[in-house]
């Protein structure tokens, strides 16, 4: 493993951690349980468009896994665990489509991270009571995803400029 | 990429929030008519029992040889509007509406008893 992929995916990592522990400083909420801001999806989001789908992986499912033992709990790792990968494989698929700017990818990648934490929930506490909470979670999860998709346009751009990591060429990677 | 495939990706990005709103909101308005499915069981003095809608309104008569109550269904909540009894209790409950609720006219032998369309069988849950 080259130095740069490390210290790329090492700083990709912190800076998932980071954003998940800002968003917990900020009282955003829909008044609904489970919504989120998923600022850490933007990270996820640089790292699939500038890089790749593997790594994207890893970061996600390492961000649940030690987000949970830093501030949640074991329920709280799989609940992320679960949106994270469903959100990142329909995202690495919307992308393939090519049909999508980065918005609509961040608004199914939003969307089916709640959908993904639903279908958990769906096994633990019962399917009839879950559903109330599709269409709202369908609303949050399409107005986060526009959000960090915005945010994603406007930063991708400059990293992928970045001189530090030598471009993000296919020899990176 | 050039301006004119991104503006037809964002194009395709409208369409697809517009549409995923359109879902959520045809989820809404199906979950809604769900709620006002929401039926009341009425039982009898002679132990027969009746189930009714809240959503249609109607009134129903009861007269037996225990005396006469008059239930009235509107506005999806049901009350016992009228009876003959000494008390009149089960009039001054007034209407009611939410799941679970229940009027009784002891003196009349009859009782009514909202149930959810959807049974719950959970007492809380926490995220």
């Amino acid at each position: 493993m080259k130095t740069k992929k490390i210290v790329f995916y090492g700083m990709s990592i912190c800076l998932a951690l980071i954003l998940s522990y800002v968003e917990s400083l900020i009282p955003f909420s829909f008044g609904i349980p489970g919504i989120k801001l998923g600022l850490s999806n933007l990270v996820i989001m640089i790292i699939l468009y500038a890089g790749n789908f593997a790594g994207a992986f890893v970061v996600s499912a390492l961000k649940a896994i030690i987000t949970g033992f830093m501030f949640g709990s074991l329920s709280s790792i799989i609940y992320s665990l679960a949106g994270g990968i469903l959100s990142l494989v329909l995202m690495a698929f919307a992308k393939k489509l090519k049909v999508f700017s980065e918005v609509g990818v961040s608004v199914i990648g939003g969307i089916f991270h709640n959908m993904g934490q639903l279908f958990v929930a769906a096994f633990v506490v019962g399917y009839s009571v879950v559903n109330y909470y599709i269409p709202y979670l369908l609303i949050a999860g399409a107005f986060t995803g526009v959000l960090i998709g915005v945010i994603t346009r406007l930063v991708l751009p400059n990293i992928k400029r970045m001189s530090f990591f030598g471009g993000f060429d296919d020899s990176l990677y | 990429m050039n301006l004119s495939k991104d503006k037809k990706l964002l194009r395709n990005d409208l369409a697809l929030i517009a549409f995923i709103v359109c879902i959520a909101v045809l989820i809404i308005l199906i979950a809604d008519n769900k709620a006002k499915s929401s039926y009341a069981i009425i039982n009898y003095s002679d132990g027969s029992k009746e189930a009714v809608f809240l959503s249609e309104d109607r009134t129903i008569e009861v007269d037996t040889e225990l005396g006469r109550n008059v239930i009235s269904i509107h506005d999806n909540s049901i009350c016992i509007c009228e009876a003959d009894c000494k008390d009149e209790l089960c009039v001054k409950q007034g209407e009611i509406c939410r799941a679970g609720e229940s009027v009784v006219c002891l003196p009349h032998k009859i009782s009514i008893l909202i149930v959810d369309g959807e049974e719950s069988n959970l007492d809380s849950m926490t995220y």
